[in-house]
């Protein structure tokens, strides 16, 4: 356009004009470049709502119980989901704030499921399977999130850090399942809560360390020693479960 | 931010705001849940029954000639209810449905004459169960447990450390007859020949090991009351299951209990009565109602009367009164104004 006689920054505007509505573009780049994950996250955050408000609806008209607090938390939760597929704020449309929502959300959703099963059996048997399918859905997200939506920049072994995350996050989710299991079955045979309880997370804790060091060793673009940790930490993982089995 | 994602936002916010002023304003007391039939009944010599309802969380006594006989606050639970004797007189036991924060037990014994209402005993323990002294009509016997408490902090609260006492209402003294500190106890009675009672409780004598106590058997036990330490079990000693509540039929040397007779497509237990006798050790079962049937009693026509929990296993129990004859034949469900 500049060649057409136009000035330089004239010819910027009617290229951006002639570009096509800012709105519709940005929506079509999303889709192209993330198929359905605007889509997907919607879908996650209006069930998520329509779970909570029938949920919390039921256990007061039926058992005379307000869960408030977990109503405001989960819709928080749930809105800012929506917010920000809906309008994502560069500072804040990062890996780390989407996951932790997610995250959020599916630990909210569980708090949620035994509030529905605790319902009676007409509504209790749809409603949990409804939670269980929500929680599940956000546990996808986790992945999709992690693995392809985010990609870091730090990571030129593009296919290595999928495979890496992929393990990790699975490794994660059976060590958080194994942690809340045990600190349960600990809580029902324990005389009262003790600050040693406080060693249930010290799993979560060892996990989100190899984690990190297999990270920042794939970054580096030592493959090797990447790989060697993982084994490692499957190894010790193993090993709670068999030591907790016996 | 589009003017659509503010439509949507201050919608939820409009909508959660509505939901959290529909919970403040009919979110329910704890106290005030309680609703419909309990399994707590008597029969007097008379064949008059009382029995204890809730409406709207208050606990209220009714009998089949008047309704409401005693009604309590929100805040009161009872526990048990008996005829004296002659039928005369009913003696009931309130305690506060909050046990975390209060507990305590009066025992209060009403004239169906004059319906003078009395407090007859006031315990800072929990007292579960009661029965009047068939040779001496002032003499109450009562379970009274003296802890309340959990074996874990994610389990509900439990009153423990059971033993029998006894109240004399004349003379007011009080007795306690033995020092078992049992786990759990319950169904009492008071021999009508013997200076004995009877209560349901574990059959721990020879526990030494877990696994002994893990395997131990809730049986009947007679307790003479003179020699308390030489307690028996009167309950089949060799029965697999275990027995719970159970009445005592002397002469006909059986005994009418309730166990578990097997499990519903549900997965849910099924208790039927059975009966026992002593000197054949005959066992039968009595019902085949595959519900929940508990708490049986004998009536002035010899009939043995019992409640069946046609929603056991599910959030609220829905309790019906029934009458059979002693071998199981003729089950009727009888009809309650409450």
């Amino acid at each position: 356009m500049q060649k057409q006689g136009f000035s330089h920054e004239k010819a910027m505007e009617l290229a951006m004009a002639n570009f096509g509505d800012e709105k519709e573009v940005g929506k079509q780049l999303q889709h192209a470049l993330y198929p359905y994950r605007r889509e997907m996250m919607l879908s996650l955050a209006s069930a998520s709502l329509l779970f909570i408000y029938s949920t919390y609806l039921l256990q007061l008209f039926t058992r005379g119980h307000a869960e408030i607090t977990w109503l405001c938390l989960a819709v928080l939760i749930s809105a800012a989901i929506l917010t920000l597929t809906l309008n994502p704020i560069t500072a804040l449309h990062r890996r780390l704030t989407v996951n932790g929502l997610l995250i959020g959300h599916a630990l909210l959703s569980i708090y949620g499921s035994l509030l529905a099963m605790d319902l009676e059996t007409a509504y209790s048997i749809p409603l949990t399977i409804f939670s269980y399918a929500i929680l599940l859905f956000s546990i996808v997200l986790v992945y999709r999130t992690t693995i392809y939506d985010f990609p870091s920049s730090k990571q030129t072994l593009e296919k290595d850090a999928r495979r890496i995350h992929f393990i990790n996050i699975t490794f994660g989710l059976i060590v958080m399942a194994l942690s809340l299991f045990l600190l349960w079955a600990f809580l029902i045979f324990a005389e009262e809560i003790k600050p040693t309880l406080l060693l249930f997370t010290i799993p979560l804790v060892m996990w989100a360390i190899t984690y990190t060091i297999q990270l920042h060793l794939l970054a580096t673009g030592r493959k090797k020693w990447t790989y060697s940790v993982t084994a490692l930490q499957f190894l010790w993982i193993i090993a709670v479960i068999i030591v907790f089995t016996l | 931010m589009k003017k659509s994602l503010v439509f949507i936002l201050s919608s939820i916010a409009l909508l959660t705001a509505v939901f959290i002023m529909l919970g403040v304003l009919f979110n329910k007391d704890e106290n005030q849940k309680q609703e419909g039939m309990t399994d707590i009944f008597a029969i007097s010599i008379k064949n008059e029954i009382a029995y204890v309802s809730y409406h709207k969380g208050q606990a209220t006594i009714n009998l089949d000639s008047q309704q409401n006989l005693v009604q309590l606050s929100v805040e009161k639970e009872i526990a048990d209810i008996t005829f004296s004797e002659d039928g005369t007189h009913l003696a009931y036991i309130v305690r506060n449905k909050d046990l975390e924060n209060h507990i305590g037990s009066d025992i209060h014994v009403i004239d169906l004459g004059s319906l003078i209402d009395q407090v007859v005993h006031t315990s800072d323990s929990l007292i579960t169960e009661m029965a009047f002294d068939p040779k001496y009509p002032e003499k109450l016997f009562y379970i009274e447990a003296s802890t309340y408490t959990n074996y874990s902090p994610i389990a509900s609260k439990h009153p423990h450390d059971f033993d029998v006492y006894s109240f004399d209402l004349m003379k007011d003294i009080h007795t306690k007859h033995t020092d078992m500190k049992k786990y759990s106890m319950g169904s009492l009675q008071v021999s009508a020949e013997k200076n004995s009672v009877y209560v349901q409780t574990n059959d721990d004598t020879y526990n030494e090991t877990a696994e002994e106590v893990f395997a131990s058997k809730e049986r009947i036990f007679e307790i003479p009351l003179d020699t308390p330490d030489k307690k028996s079990v009167i309950s089949n000693p060799v029965q697999a299951e275990d027995v719970y509540d159970f009445i005592l039929l002397p002469e006909q040397q059986s005994i009418i209990y309730q166990a578990v007779a097997g499990t519903g497509t549900n997965g849910i237990y099924e208790y039927e009565l059975f009966t026992f006798n002593w000197k054949t050790h005959q066992t039968e079962q009595l019902t085949t109602l595959k519900e929940s049937t508990s708490k049986p009693a004998v009536g002035p026509d010899d009939k043995i009367y019992f409640m069946v929990d046609r929603e056991f296993g599910s959030r609220k129990p829905d309790y019906h009164l029934y009458r059979m004859n002693q071998d199981g034949s003729g089950i009727e469900e009888l009809e309650l104004n409450g």
